[in-house]
């Protein structure tokens, strides 16, 4: 800014109140959805749960798929008899059960979409970025897997094709996000742990 | 510090909402696998017991374009080892050897339905063509199209002596949508593989 015409320094003017006013409304419909149960605990509690039902759908749902197309070297037991129903029915369960504890997670997680400047760096960038790709697939992963339980298809594409390579999706995006945030979930873990940080007693704030 | 305990209050209302709407979800869910959980499977798509013979059926014989080729009275099951076909009628299955079976339909889509089936155990219609217990297969439907109309089985497959070319359900014959006149059941594949209507099984290795 040592070249100061009066152009670039409207400009500018004009950038600066308008991220000014964008600032104010970030914080105030973060200060609206301020809620006691919005706590990076709670993201935890839900978070490992959902974590778990993820994990269930991925492990038998990968069995289910080489079952189907199995690589040239694979061999599959034929004991149990009821080895597939089991696994396949814990797919089903496990997925379907998913949809309330996504739906949970990111209910307690979603007024941090309006964090204000929305990125600050490229790291923050690629965060915010791979956990847009994380809701979306996971979000298309198990609707899509509810409406094949029904047998129905308002799709023009293989469903089976598509459930797969999503699959690789979610869980990569899903272990770059663990990764990311390994350092608060640990925190928060346990709940005595989680609460001497977060505080019983009066919060930071000054809220209490 | 009643602000906390408030805090403490509905962040235990809500976990506590969110764990009774999964369990609770889970538990209208599992009765299409877990027989004892059936009354409860209100968010299952299937009933247990609904379809012919007491058992869904996912593909029908009219939706797979099968219903002339599998009620023709010359229709035989080619078993080809090594280029050479040898030819079953149905007459021919029931003079051989006939097991019981009970094997579970499981469906990809999550369901399934345990039954008992009575046929020719695989292994023992590839050593009548010579070939070894142990043997890959290729197994062809008659229906014409469909994603599942050839598939492939593993050797282990064959080999367990669970595997059978079924020609009857429950004591009778099979219906026509359960893939009247012979369809392959074996132990712990999905029920898509289960290949109804049979007309060729290939020795691959």
């Amino acid at each position: 800014m040592t070249e100061s015409t009066t152009r670039p320094r409207r400009r500018a003017g004009i950038v600066d109140r308008a991220s000014r006013r964008l600032e104010e409304r970030a914080a105030g419909i973060r200060r609206a959805l301020d809620s006691p149960v919005r706590t990076t605990r709670t993201a935890v509690v839900v978070g490992r749960l959902l974590g778990l039902a993820f994990a269930v759908c991925f492990a038998t749902g990968l069995f289910s798929h080489f079952l189907q197309d199995p690589l040239p070297w694979m061999r599959f037991p034929t004991v149990p008899a009821d080895l597939y129903r089991w696994t396949q029915g814990a797919h089903v369960v496990a997925g379907t059960m998913s949809i309330v504890l996504l739906a949970a997670k990111l209910w307690t997680v979603y007024p941090r979409l309006f964090a204000w400047p929305p990125v600050t760096s490229l790291a923050s960038f690629l965060e915010r970025a791979s956990i847009g790709v994380l809701v979306a697939s996971a979000g298309l992963q198990v609707a899509m897997g509810l409406l094949n339980t029904y047998q129905w298809y308002p799709w023009p594409f293989d469903f089976r094709t598509v459930h797969f390579a999503l699959a690789w999706v979610v869980a990569g995006s899903l272990a770059i996000h663990v990764a990311v945030k390994l350092p608060e979930i640990r925190r928060h873990w346990r709940a005595a742990d989680a609460e001497e940080r977060s505080g019983a007693g009066p919060r930071e704030d000054g809220a209490s | 510090m009643t602000g906390e305990r408030d805090a403490r209050l509905s962040r235990r209302a809500f976990l506590t909402t969110v764990g009774v709407g999964t369990i609770g979800l889970g538990l209208l869910t599992a009765g299409q696998t877990v027989d004892a959980l059936a009354p409860l499977a209100l968010f299952a798509p299937r009933r247990v017991g609904a379809g012919p013979q007491g058992l869904p059926v996912n593909r029908t014989a009219e939706a797979a374009a099968v219903r002339d080729l599998a009620l023709a009275p010359d229709w035989s099951l080619e078993v080809v080892h090594q280029g050479v076909p040898s030819r079953f009628g149905l007459d021919d299955l029931r003079a051989l050897e006939l097991v019981e079976a009970r094997l579970p339909i499981a469906c990809v889509e999550g369901w399934s339905t345990e039954a008992t089936w009575r046929g020719v155990r695989v292994r023992d219609l590839l050593a009548l063509v010579g070939a070894p217990a142990r043997s890959a297969c290729r197994i062809a439907s008659l229906e014409p199209n469909g994603p599942y109309a050839v598939t492939s089985m593993g050797a282990e497959y064959a080999a367990d002596p669970g595997t059978l070319v079924a020609i009857e359900l429950g004591g009778e014959p099979l219906d026509l949508d359960h893939g009247y006149p012979a369809r392959l059941i074996a132990p712990a594949r999905p029920g898509v593989l289960q290949t109804k209507w049979l007309r060729t099984i290939e020795v691959v290795s």
